[in-house]
Protein backbone atom coordinates (compact mmCIF):
# COMPACT_ATOMS: atom_id res chain seq x y z
CA UNK A 1 0.00 0.00 0.00
CA UNK A 2 1.63 3.69 -1.26
CA UNK A 3 1.92 5.55 1.96
CA UNK A 4 -0.49 8.40 2.07
CA UNK A 5 0.37 11.90 2.78
CA UNK A 6 -1.49 13.21 5.57
CA UNK A 7 -3.19 16.54 5.15
CA UNK A 8 -0.98 19.82 6.21
CA UNK A 9 -3.68 20.61 8.71
CA UNK A 10 -4.63 17.46 10.52
CA UNK A 11 -0.73 16.62 10.99
CA UNK A 12 -0.53 20.16 12.74
CA UNK A 13 -3.46 19.89 14.73
CA UNK A 14 -2.11 16.47 15.53
CA UNK A 15 1.41 17.81 16.71
CA UNK A 16 -0.36 20.88 18.98
CA UNK A 17 -3.08 18.95 20.66
CA UNK A 18 -0.44 16.12 21.76
CA UNK A 19 1.88 19.21 22.90
CA UNK A 20 -0.93 20.52 24.78
CA UNK A 21 -1.74 17.01 26.01
CA UNK A 22 1.55 15.69 27.54
CA UNK A 23 2.73 19.25 28.57
CA UNK A 24 0.26 19.41 31.55
CA UNK A 25 0.25 15.25 31.74
CA UNK A 26 4.28 15.71 32.68
CA UNK A 27 4.13 18.38 34.99
CA UNK A 28 0.79 16.61 36.78
CA UNK A 29 2.93 13.67 36.99
CA UNK A 30 6.35 15.33 38.12
CA UNK A 31 3.57 17.06 40.80
CA UNK A 32 2.23 13.87 42.09
CA UNK A 33 5.37 12.20 42.43
CA UNK A 34 7.24 15.25 44.20
CA UNK A 35 4.03 14.57 46.78
CA UNK A 36 5.17 11.16 47.52
CA UNK A 37 8.31 11.47 47.94
CA UNK A 38 7.11 14.23 50.95
CA UNK A 39 4.77 11.32 51.94
CA UNK A 40 7.51 8.64 52.18
CA UNK A 41 9.92 11.62 53.90
CA UNK A 42 7.23 11.57 56.59
CA UNK A 43 4.38 14.37 56.35
CA UNK A 44 1.78 12.35 58.14
CA UNK A 45 -0.80 14.61 56.43
CA UNK A 46 -0.22 13.36 53.41
CA UNK A 47 -0.26 8.96 54.38
CA UNK A 48 -3.86 8.88 53.13
CA UNK A 49 -2.57 9.68 49.67
CA UNK A 50 -0.33 6.91 49.59
CA UNK A 51 -2.60 4.46 48.39
CA UNK A 52 -4.27 6.66 45.32
CA UNK A 53 -0.60 7.81 44.42
CA UNK A 54 0.63 4.12 44.31
CA UNK A 55 -2.40 3.39 42.10
CA UNK A 56 -1.72 5.90 39.54
CA UNK A 57 1.82 5.19 39.26
CA UNK A 58 0.89 1.98 38.59
CA UNK A 59 -1.37 2.76 35.97
CA UNK A 60 0.77 5.45 34.65
CA UNK A 61 3.44 2.73 34.53
CA UNK A 62 1.66 0.67 32.54
CA UNK A 63 0.43 3.36 30.23
CA UNK A 64 3.85 4.50 29.68
CA UNK A 65 5.28 0.45 28.49
CA UNK A 66 2.26 0.45 26.10
CA UNK A 67 2.88 3.81 24.64
CA UNK A 68 6.73 2.63 24.28
CA UNK A 69 5.86 -0.93 22.94
CA UNK A 70 3.15 1.02 20.40
CA UNK A 71 6.23 3.32 19.22
CA UNK A 72 8.56 0.79 18.89
CA UNK A 73 5.92 -1.43 16.64
CA UNK A 74 5.85 1.57 14.12
CA UNK A 75 2.12 2.68 14.75
CA UNK A 76 3.25 5.80 14.88
CA UNK A 77 4.63 6.08 11.13
CA UNK A 78 1.46 6.06 8.73
CA UNK A 79 -0.93 7.47 11.30
CA UNK A 80 -3.71 7.37 8.54
CA UNK A 81 -3.02 4.08 7.13
CA UNK A 82 -5.23 1.85 9.95
CA UNK A 83 -7.70 3.71 9.08
CA UNK A 84 -8.05 3.61 5.02
CA UNK A 85 -7.27 -0.05 5.88
CA UNK A 86 -10.47 -0.75 7.85
CA UNK A 87 -12.36 0.75 4.98
CA UNK A 88 -11.23 -1.46 2.85
CA UNK A 89 -11.69 -4.23 4.70
CA UNK A 90 -15.03 -3.99 5.58
CA UNK A 91 -16.45 -2.86 1.69
CA UNK A 92 -14.50 -6.73 1.09
CA UNK A 93 -16.53 -8.17 3.79
CA UNK A 94 -19.52 -6.72 3.00
CA UNK A 95 -19.14 -7.91 -0.95
CA UNK A 96 -18.62 -11.08 -0.15
CA UNK A 97 -21.55 -13.89 -1.23
CA UNK B 1 1.82 -3.17 2.53
CA UNK B 2 2.18 -3.36 5.98
CA UNK B 3 1.61 -7.02 7.28
CA UNK B 4 0.37 -5.36 10.58
CA UNK B 5 -2.72 -4.05 7.86
CA UNK B 6 -4.78 -7.07 7.82
CA UNK B 7 -5.46 -6.54 4.34
CA UNK B 8 -5.42 -10.25 2.58
CA UNK B 9 -4.48 -9.56 -0.98
CA UNK B 10 -5.92 -12.79 -2.40
CA UNK B 11 -9.77 -13.01 -1.90
CA UNK B 12 -10.06 -16.80 -1.36
CA UNK B 13 -7.44 -16.42 1.40
CA UNK B 14 -9.80 -13.16 3.14
CA UNK B 15 -12.15 -14.53 5.60
CA UNK B 16 -16.01 -14.56 5.45
CA UNK B 17 -17.80 -12.36 7.82
CA UNK B 18 -20.15 -15.76 8.87
CA UNK B 19 -17.06 -17.22 9.47
CA UNK B 20 -15.42 -14.36 11.88
CA UNK B 21 -18.77 -13.36 13.71
CA UNK B 22 -21.30 -15.15 16.22
CA UNK B 23 -24.70 -13.29 14.91
CA UNK B 24 -26.66 -15.07 17.50
CA UNK B 25 -24.44 -14.58 20.21
CA UNK B 26 -24.69 -11.15 19.22
CA UNK B 27 -28.25 -11.08 19.35
CA UNK B 28 -28.39 -12.73 22.44
CA UNK B 29 -26.51 -9.84 24.14
CA UNK B 30 -28.99 -7.45 22.54
CA UNK B 31 -31.75 -9.04 24.62
CA UNK B 32 -30.06 -9.45 27.71
CA UNK B 33 -29.31 -6.17 28.03
CA UNK B 34 -32.65 -4.66 27.23
CA UNK B 35 -34.00 -7.24 29.61
CA UNK B 36 -31.29 -6.00 32.31
CA UNK B 37 -32.62 -1.96 31.13
CA UNK B 38 -36.10 -2.91 31.80
CA UNK B 39 -35.29 -4.40 34.82
CA UNK B 40 -33.01 -1.34 36.15
CA UNK B 41 -35.67 1.23 34.83
CA UNK B 42 -38.34 -0.48 36.43
CA UNK B 43 -36.24 -0.14 39.91
CA UNK B 44 -35.71 3.76 38.31
CA UNK B 45 -39.34 4.45 38.54
CA UNK B 46 -40.01 2.68 41.81
CA UNK B 47 -37.41 4.93 43.20
CA UNK B 48 -38.47 8.25 41.43
CA UNK B 49 -41.98 7.32 42.96
CA UNK B 50 -40.70 6.86 46.61
CA UNK B 51 -38.73 10.38 45.59
CA UNK B 52 -42.57 12.29 45.50
CA UNK B 53 -44.21 10.25 48.36
CA UNK B 54 -46.08 7.15 46.32
CA UNK B 55 -43.69 4.23 47.13
CA UNK B 56 -45.62 1.47 46.07
CA UNK B 57 -44.55 -0.93 48.07
CA UNK B 58 -44.41 0.29 51.49
CA UNK B 59 -43.05 -1.58 54.17
CA UNK B 60 -41.62 -4.99 52.24
CA UNK B 61 -38.06 -4.97 53.55
CA UNK B 62 -36.80 -6.72 50.80
CA UNK B 63 -38.25 -4.09 48.09
CA UNK B 64 -37.29 -1.23 50.37
CA UNK B 65 -36.36 1.95 47.98
CA UNK B 66 -32.12 1.99 49.01
CA UNK B 67 -32.17 -1.51 47.37
CA UNK B 68 -34.33 -0.77 44.33
CA UNK B 69 -31.48 2.50 44.01
CA UNK B 70 -28.74 -0.41 43.90
CA UNK B 71 -30.89 -2.50 41.43
CA UNK B 72 -31.41 0.25 39.11
CA UNK B 73 -27.69 1.60 38.86
CA UNK B 74 -25.98 -1.70 38.58
CA UNK B 75 -28.17 -3.18 36.24
CA UNK B 76 -27.60 -0.30 34.04
CA UNK B 77 -24.04 -0.58 34.59
CA UNK B 78 -23.47 -4.67 34.52
CA UNK B 79 -26.85 -5.45 32.92
CA UNK B 80 -27.74 -3.29 30.01
CA UNK B 81 -24.10 -1.38 29.37
CA UNK B 82 -21.85 -4.47 29.55
CA UNK B 83 -23.91 -6.84 28.09
CA UNK B 84 -25.02 -4.17 25.09
CA UNK B 85 -20.95 -3.73 24.73
CA UNK B 86 -19.83 -7.32 24.86
CA UNK B 87 -22.47 -8.38 22.13
CA UNK B 88 -21.19 -5.35 19.93
CA UNK B 89 -17.53 -6.47 20.61
CA UNK B 90 -18.69 -10.09 19.22
CA UNK B 91 -19.41 -8.03 16.00
CA UNK B 92 -16.55 -5.44 15.77
CA UNK B 93 -13.61 -6.93 17.13
CA UNK B 94 -13.72 -10.18 14.54
CA UNK B 95 -14.53 -7.47 11.20
CA UNK B 96 -11.50 -5.82 12.43
CA UNK B 97 -8.87 -8.02 13.02
CA UNK B 98 -10.57 -10.08 10.34
CA UNK B 99 -9.98 -13.24 13.39
CA UNK B 100 -12.78 -14.78 15.40
CA UNK B 101 -12.84 -14.48 19.09
CA UNK B 102 -10.20 -17.40 20.56
CA UNK B 103 -12.70 -20.09 21.26
CA UNK B 104 -16.56 -20.28 20.68
CA UNK B 105 -17.32 -22.31 23.25
CA UNK B 106 -15.52 -20.00 25.71
CA UNK B 107 -17.66 -16.94 24.44
CA UNK B 108 -21.18 -18.84 25.01
CA UNK B 109 -19.78 -19.61 28.46
CA UNK B 110 -18.96 -16.13 29.15
CA UNK B 111 -22.53 -15.37 27.72
CA UNK B 112 -23.80 -17.36 30.40
CA UNK B 113 -21.56 -16.68 33.13
CA UNK B 114 -22.24 -12.92 32.94
CA UNK B 115 -25.80 -12.98 33.16
CA UNK B 116 -25.21 -15.20 36.35
CA UNK B 117 -23.09 -12.62 37.61
CA UNK B 118 -25.38 -10.37 37.28
CA UNK B 119 -28.68 -12.00 38.53
CA UNK B 120 -26.56 -12.67 41.46
CA UNK B 121 -25.76 -9.45 41.83
CA UNK B 122 -29.33 -8.61 41.62
CA UNK B 123 -30.40 -11.55 44.61
CA UNK B 124 -28.09 -10.48 46.64
CA UNK B 125 -28.02 -6.71 46.32
CA UNK B 126 -32.40 -7.45 47.03
CA UNK B 127 -31.12 -9.87 50.17
CA UNK B 128 -29.04 -6.67 51.94
CA UNK B 129 -26.00 -7.98 50.95
CA UNK B 130 -24.54 -4.97 49.08
CA UNK B 131 -20.77 -4.09 49.59
CA UNK B 132 -20.79 -0.65 50.66
CA UNK B 133 -19.29 1.00 47.83
CA UNK B 134 -20.97 3.46 45.10
CA UNK B 135 -21.12 0.91 41.92
CA UNK B 136 -19.62 -1.63 43.46
CA UNK B 137 -22.39 -2.81 45.69
CA UNK B 138 -21.37 -6.50 44.18
CA UNK B 139 -21.70 -8.85 47.07
CA UNK B 140 -18.71 -10.18 48.27
CA UNK B 141 -19.19 -13.74 47.31
CA UNK B 142 -19.63 -12.55 43.47
CA UNK B 143 -16.35 -10.57 43.59
CA UNK B 144 -14.46 -13.36 42.14
CA UNK B 145 -16.74 -14.81 40.04
CA UNK B 146 -17.50 -11.42 38.26
CA UNK B 147 -13.29 -11.45 38.37
CA UNK B 148 -12.72 -14.53 36.81
CA UNK B 149 -15.53 -13.61 34.10
CA UNK B 150 -13.52 -10.70 33.10
CA UNK B 151 -10.36 -12.27 32.73
CA UNK B 152 -11.84 -14.25 30.41
CA UNK B 153 -13.69 -11.53 28.38
CA UNK B 154 -9.92 -10.33 28.39
CA UNK B 155 -8.42 -13.60 26.92
CA UNK B 156 -11.39 -14.22 24.39
CA UNK B 157 -10.68 -10.40 22.94
CA UNK B 158 -7.37 -9.69 23.47
CA UNK B 159 -6.23 -12.92 21.50
CA UNK B 160 -7.57 -11.75 18.21
CA UNK B 161 -6.18 -8.09 18.98
CA UNK B 162 -3.17 -8.96 19.49
CA UNK B 163 -2.35 -11.31 16.99
CA UNK B 164 -2.62 -8.26 14.13
CA UNK B 165 0.30 -6.93 13.07
CA UNK B 166 1.52 -3.50 12.66
CA UNK B 167 -0.27 -0.01 13.71
CA UNK B 168 -3.62 -0.64 14.99
CA UNK B 169 -6.75 1.26 14.21
CA UNK B 170 -8.01 2.93 17.12
CA UNK B 171 -11.03 1.10 17.96
CA UNK B 172 -8.60 -2.01 18.60
CA UNK B 173 -6.66 0.68 20.66
CA UNK B 174 -9.70 1.63 23.07
CA UNK B 175 -10.63 -1.76 23.11
CA UNK B 176 -7.71 -3.72 23.92
CA UNK B 177 -7.08 -0.81 26.67
CA UNK B 178 -10.22 -1.22 27.80
CA UNK B 179 -9.98 -5.18 28.86
CA UNK B 180 -6.88 -4.39 30.76
CA UNK B 181 -8.50 -1.38 31.92
CA UNK B 182 -12.05 -3.01 33.64
CA UNK B 183 -10.23 -6.28 34.54
CA UNK B 184 -7.92 -3.92 36.79
CA UNK B 185 -10.16 -1.45 38.04
CA UNK B 186 -13.16 -3.61 38.90
CA UNK B 187 -9.99 -5.67 40.90
CA UNK B 188 -9.01 -1.86 42.56
CA UNK B 189 -12.46 -0.64 43.94
CA UNK B 190 -13.98 -4.48 44.76
CA UNK B 191 -10.99 -6.07 46.77
CA UNK B 192 -8.62 -3.39 47.85
CA UNK B 193 -11.42 -1.12 50.10
CA UNK B 194 -12.75 -4.20 51.39
CA UNK B 195 -9.89 -5.82 52.34
CA UNK B 196 -6.89 -3.70 52.30
CA UNK B 197 -6.82 0.20 52.82
CA UNK B 198 -9.87 1.65 55.20
CA UNK B 199 -11.02 5.44 55.57
CA UNK B 200 -10.07 8.41 54.10
CA UNK B 201 -7.83 5.96 52.25
CA UNK B 202 -10.67 4.03 51.13
CA UNK B 203 -13.19 6.51 50.33
CA UNK B 204 -9.57 7.81 47.42
CA UNK B 205 -9.73 4.70 46.49
CA UNK B 206 -13.76 4.12 46.09
CA UNK B 207 -13.37 7.84 44.07
CA UNK B 208 -10.81 6.20 41.56
CA UNK B 209 -13.38 3.18 41.31
CA UNK B 210 -16.72 5.06 40.46
CA UNK B 211 -14.65 7.37 37.76
CA UNK B 212 -12.75 4.76 36.25
CA UNK B 213 -15.77 2.76 36.01
CA UNK B 214 -16.96 5.33 33.63
CA UNK B 215 -14.07 6.21 32.27
CA UNK B 216 -11.73 3.08 31.87
CA UNK B 217 -14.52 0.89 31.36
CA UNK B 218 -17.81 2.81 29.50
CA UNK B 219 -15.35 5.59 27.75
CA UNK B 220 -12.94 3.36 25.67
CA UNK B 221 -15.71 0.60 24.58
CA UNK B 222 -17.75 3.72 23.88
CA UNK B 223 -15.22 5.27 21.43
CA UNK B 224 -13.85 2.34 20.21
CA UNK B 225 -17.70 1.68 19.28
CA UNK B 226 -17.91 4.96 17.63
CA UNK B 227 -14.92 5.29 15.70
CA UNK B 228 -15.57 2.13 14.02
CA UNK B 229 -19.26 2.45 13.27
CA UNK B 230 -19.21 6.49 11.84
CA UNK B 231 -17.00 5.67 9.39
CA UNK B 232 -18.62 2.76 8.48
CA UNK B 233 -22.25 4.39 8.33
CA UNK B 234 -20.64 7.71 6.76
CA UNK B 235 -18.88 5.57 3.81
CA UNK B 236 -15.08 7.68 4.43
CA UNK B 237 -12.77 7.48 6.86
CA UNK B 238 -12.21 9.11 9.91
CA UNK B 239 -10.98 13.10 9.37
CA UNK B 240 -7.87 12.30 11.25
CA UNK B 241 -6.50 9.24 12.78
CA UNK B 242 -3.50 10.25 14.39
CA UNK B 243 -5.93 12.96 16.52
CA UNK B 244 -7.70 10.03 17.27
CA UNK B 245 -4.53 8.66 18.21
CA UNK B 246 -3.81 12.00 20.80
CA UNK B 247 -7.78 11.28 21.75
CA UNK B 248 -6.62 7.94 23.54
CA UNK B 249 -3.77 8.45 25.15
CA UNK B 250 -4.80 11.64 26.89
CA UNK B 251 -6.96 9.51 28.04
CA UNK B 252 -4.63 6.80 28.99
CA UNK B 253 -2.46 9.60 30.89
CA UNK B 254 -4.71 11.81 32.36
CA UNK B 255 -7.93 10.01 33.57
CA UNK B 256 -6.92 7.46 36.36
CA UNK B 257 -5.91 11.20 37.93
CA UNK B 258 -9.45 12.36 38.65
CA UNK B 259 -11.21 9.92 40.99
CA UNK B 260 -10.74 12.15 43.81
CA UNK B 261 -12.92 14.70 42.16
CA UNK B 262 -16.13 12.53 43.49
CA UNK B 263 -14.43 13.56 46.89
CA UNK B 264 -14.05 16.93 46.99
CA UNK B 265 -14.35 18.70 50.41
CA UNK B 266 -13.77 15.59 52.40
CA UNK B 267 -10.83 14.80 54.59
CA UNK B 268 -8.79 13.48 51.46
CA UNK B 269 -5.54 15.69 51.26
CA UNK B 270 -5.70 18.55 49.37
CA UNK B 271 -2.97 18.83 46.82
CA UNK B 272 -4.72 15.12 45.78
CA UNK B 273 -8.15 17.12 44.99
CA UNK B 274 -6.25 20.14 43.19
CA UNK B 275 -4.58 17.62 41.04
CA UNK B 276 -7.91 15.95 39.94
CA UNK B 277 -9.55 19.22 39.47
CA UNK B 278 -6.67 20.27 37.21
CA UNK B 279 -6.52 17.25 35.02
CA UNK B 280 -10.08 17.56 35.07
CA UNK B 281 -9.74 20.39 33.32
CA UNK B 282 -6.99 19.86 31.02
CA UNK B 283 -8.81 16.44 30.31
CA UNK B 284 -11.20 18.82 28.18
CA UNK B 285 -8.37 19.20 25.58
CA UNK B 286 -8.66 15.60 24.73
CA UNK B 287 -12.04 15.51 24.67
CA UNK B 288 -11.74 18.87 22.42
CA UNK B 289 -9.27 16.72 19.80
CA UNK B 290 -12.29 13.93 20.04
CA UNK B 291 -15.52 16.44 19.41
CA UNK B 292 -13.25 17.77 16.19
CA UNK B 293 -12.37 14.85 14.64
CA UNK B 294 -15.85 13.57 14.77
CA UNK B 295 -17.33 16.73 13.13
CA UNK B 296 -14.38 16.53 11.43
CA UNK B 297 -15.21 13.62 9.99
CA UNK B 298 -19.23 14.77 9.25
CA UNK B 299 -18.21 17.75 7.63
CA UNK B 300 -20.04 18.15 4.06
CA UNK B 301 -22.46 15.55 5.09
CA UNK B 302 -24.46 16.60 8.32
CA UNK B 303 -27.82 16.01 6.76
CA UNK B 304 -27.23 12.80 6.72
CA UNK B 305 -27.71 12.88 10.38
CA UNK B 306 -31.25 13.78 9.88
CA UNK B 307 -32.16 10.92 7.55
CA UNK B 308 -29.62 7.94 9.01
CA UNK B 309 -31.17 6.94 12.00
CA UNK B 310 -28.11 5.08 13.99
CA UNK B 311 -25.55 8.35 12.76
CA UNK B 312 -28.48 10.44 14.21
CA UNK B 313 -28.22 8.40 17.64
CA UNK B 314 -24.36 8.50 17.91
CA UNK B 315 -24.32 11.75 17.03
CA UNK B 316 -26.84 13.29 19.62
CA UNK B 317 -24.64 11.23 22.05
CA UNK B 318 -21.59 12.74 20.82
CA UNK B 319 -23.11 16.16 21.35
CA UNK B 320 -24.37 15.06 25.35
CA UNK B 321 -20.74 14.13 25.43
CA UNK B 322 -19.68 17.11 24.89
CA UNK B 323 -21.86 18.42 27.36
CA UNK B 324 -21.54 16.90 29.99
CA UNK B 325 -17.20 17.14 29.37
CA UNK B 326 -18.24 20.98 30.04
CA UNK B 327 -20.21 20.10 32.90
CA UNK B 328 -17.32 18.21 34.34
CA UNK B 329 -14.54 20.95 33.90
CA UNK B 330 -17.54 23.81 35.57
CA UNK B 331 -18.56 20.91 38.09
CA UNK B 332 -15.10 20.36 39.54
CA UNK B 333 -13.82 24.07 40.29
CA UNK B 334 -14.01 24.60 44.26
CA UNK B 335 -15.93 26.99 43.93
CA UNK B 336 -18.88 25.91 42.17
CA UNK B 337 -18.29 22.06 43.70
CA UNK B 338 -19.36 23.89 47.19
CA UNK B 339 -22.77 25.36 45.15
CA UNK B 340 -23.69 21.64 43.97
CA UNK B 341 -22.11 18.62 46.10
CA UNK B 342 -24.85 16.05 47.01
CA UNK B 343 -27.26 17.65 44.96
CA UNK B 344 -29.58 16.90 42.11
CA UNK B 345 -27.05 18.46 40.00
CA UNK B 346 -25.06 15.62 40.17
CA UNK B 347 -27.69 12.70 39.44
CA UNK B 348 -28.75 14.86 36.45
CA UNK B 349 -25.35 15.16 35.36
CA UNK B 350 -24.71 10.80 35.50
CA UNK B 351 -28.23 10.57 33.51
CA UNK B 352 -27.29 11.93 30.89
CA UNK B 353 -23.72 10.54 30.68
CA UNK B 354 -25.02 7.19 31.34
CA UNK B 355 -28.32 7.22 29.04
CA UNK B 356 -27.47 10.55 27.13
CA UNK B 357 -24.41 9.56 25.85
CA UNK B 358 -23.31 5.81 26.20
CA UNK B 359 -27.19 3.88 25.88
CA UNK B 360 -27.93 6.39 23.12
CA UNK B 361 -24.47 5.27 21.53
CA UNK B 362 -25.62 1.43 21.77
CA UNK B 363 -29.33 1.50 20.58
CA UNK B 364 -28.01 3.14 17.67
CA UNK B 365 -25.66 0.47 16.99
CA UNK B 366 -28.66 -1.45 17.75
CA UNK B 367 -30.98 0.39 15.62
CA UNK B 368 -28.23 -0.40 12.83
CA UNK B 369 -27.20 -4.25 13.56
CA UNK B 370 -30.57 -6.10 14.35
CA UNK B 371 -32.20 -5.46 10.56
CA UNK B 372 -28.31 -6.80 9.51
CA UNK B 373 -28.22 -10.00 11.36
CA UNK B 374 -32.04 -10.70 11.02
CA UNK B 375 -31.92 -9.98 7.62
CA UNK B 376 -35.43 -8.36 7.34
CA UNK B 377 -36.55 -4.36 7.78
CA UNK B 378 -37.67 -3.25 11.31
CA UNK B 379 -41.02 -4.42 12.06
CA UNK B 380 -41.90 -0.49 12.65
CA UNK B 381 -39.76 2.17 11.18
CA UNK B 382 -41.69 4.58 13.02
CA UNK B 383 -41.32 2.85 16.03
CA UNK B 384 -37.76 3.01 15.61
CA UNK B 385 -38.13 7.31 15.34
CA UNK B 386 -40.72 7.40 18.16
CA UNK B 387 -38.37 5.26 20.38
CA UNK B 388 -35.17 8.12 19.36
CA UNK B 389 -37.42 11.08 20.12
CA UNK B 390 -38.75 9.77 23.39
CA UNK B 391 -35.53 8.74 24.48
CA UNK B 392 -33.55 11.62 23.26
CA UNK B 393 -36.34 14.33 24.30
CA UNK B 394 -36.82 12.56 27.71
CA UNK B 395 -33.55 12.46 28.18
CA UNK B 396 -33.40 16.22 27.67
CA UNK B 397 -35.96 17.33 29.93
CA UNK B 398 -34.67 14.93 32.78
CA UNK B 399 -31.28 15.85 33.15
CA UNK B 400 -32.11 19.24 32.47
CA UNK B 401 -34.58 19.18 35.35
CA UNK B 402 -32.34 17.38 38.06
CA UNK B 403 -29.73 19.89 36.76
CA UNK B 404 -31.97 23.02 37.54
CA UNK B 405 -33.27 21.52 41.31
CA UNK B 406 -29.98 20.75 41.88
CA UNK B 407 -29.04 24.36 41.95
CA UNK B 408 -32.14 25.21 44.16
CA UNK B 409 -30.75 22.54 46.49
CA UNK B 410 -27.36 24.12 46.57
CA UNK B 411 -28.70 27.70 46.98
CA UNK B 412 -31.09 26.24 49.78
CA UNK B 413 -28.62 25.06 51.35
CA UNK B 414 -26.23 27.83 51.09
CA UNK B 415 -28.81 29.85 52.74
CA UNK B 416 -29.19 27.54 55.65
CA UNK B 417 -32.75 26.77 55.14
CA UNK B 418 -33.80 24.24 57.00
CA UNK B 419 -34.06 20.35 55.32
CA UNK B 420 -37.46 20.65 55.15
CA UNK B 421 -37.82 23.46 52.84
CA UNK B 422 -34.79 21.97 50.33
CA UNK B 423 -37.16 19.14 50.14
CA UNK B 424 -40.47 21.14 49.82
CA UNK B 425 -38.84 22.89 47.04
CA UNK B 426 -37.24 19.44 45.05
CA UNK B 427 -40.83 17.93 44.96
CA UNK B 428 -42.12 19.31 41.52
CA UNK B 429 -38.32 18.54 40.14
CA UNK B 430 -38.75 15.37 41.27
CA UNK B 431 -42.37 15.15 39.48
CA UNK B 432 -41.10 16.19 36.13
CA UNK B 433 -37.90 13.77 36.32
CA UNK B 434 -40.83 11.03 37.22
CA UNK B 435 -43.14 11.51 33.73
CA UNK B 436 -39.22 11.85 31.67
CA UNK B 437 -38.49 8.84 32.98
CA UNK B 438 -41.80 7.19 32.12
CA UNK B 439 -41.35 8.52 28.45
CA UNK B 440 -38.17 6.90 28.28
CA UNK B 441 -39.13 3.75 29.76
CA UNK B 442 -42.44 3.66 27.43
CA UNK B 443 -39.58 4.21 24.70
CA UNK B 444 -37.69 1.36 25.54
CA UNK B 445 -40.35 -1.13 25.79
CA UNK B 446 -41.44 0.04 22.27
CA UNK B 447 -37.92 -1.02 21.22
CA UNK B 448 -38.02 -4.32 22.68
CA UNK B 449 -41.64 -4.83 21.42
CA UNK B 450 -40.41 -3.88 17.93
CA UNK B 451 -37.16 -5.88 17.91
CA UNK B 452 -39.40 -9.07 19.44
CA UNK B 453 -41.90 -8.41 16.60
CA UNK B 454 -38.80 -8.10 13.84
CA UNK B 455 -36.95 -11.40 14.91
CA UNK B 456 -40.43 -13.22 14.67
CA UNK B 457 -40.47 -11.74 10.91
CA UNK B 458 -37.27 -12.59 10.36
CA UNK B 459 -36.36 -15.54 7.81
CA UNK B 460 -35.08 -18.80 9.46
CA UNK B 461 -31.80 -18.58 7.66
CA UNK B 462 -29.01 -16.14 9.34
CA UNK B 463 -26.20 -17.22 7.84
CA UNK B 464 -25.33 -14.67 4.90
CA UNK B 465 -25.49 -10.57 5.98
CA UNK B 466 -26.54 -7.97 4.10
CA UNK B 467 -25.11 -4.70 3.81
CA UNK B 468 -27.29 -1.97 5.69
CA UNK B 469 -30.88 -1.40 7.20
CA UNK B 470 -33.41 0.69 5.44
CA UNK B 471 -32.52 3.15 8.74
CA UNK B 472 -29.10 3.07 7.72
CA UNK B 473 -29.14 4.71 4.77
CA UNK B 474 -26.20 6.98 3.52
Amino acid sequence: MSEQRQPYRTHWLTWFFSAMVLIPTILGFANKFLDLVLVVQGDEDGAFAVTPICNYLFATAGFLCLFVWTATQGAFQNLDGPSHTMMENEKRLDSQP
Amino acid sequence: MSAGTNVVTADRNFPKHQDLVEERLVLWYFVAALTFMTVSMLAGTLMGLQLIRHNPLPAIEILSPGRWRMIHTNAIAYGFLANAFLGIMHWVIPRLTLRPCLNRQLSYLIFAAWQFVVLATAVGLIFGQAQGLEWGETPVWIDPVAQLGLLLVAINFGAPILQTRGPMYVTLWYYLAALVWTFLTYAMGNFVPEYFVCGSSAGAVGGLFIHDLVGLFVTPLGWGMMYYFVPILLKRPMWSHGLSLVGFWGLAFFYPLQGIHHFLYTPIPMFLQYGAVLSTIALELVVVTVIINFVGTLYGTGGLVVTNLPLRYFYTGILFYFLTCLQCALQVTMTFQALIHFTDWVVGHAHMVMFGVFSMWQLGVMTYLVPRILKTEWYSTKWCEWHYWASAGGLLVMSGDLILGGLFQGWSWAALQPWDASIRLSLPFWSVRLVAGLVIFAAQLLFLLNFYLTWRNAPRSTSVTEPASGLATA
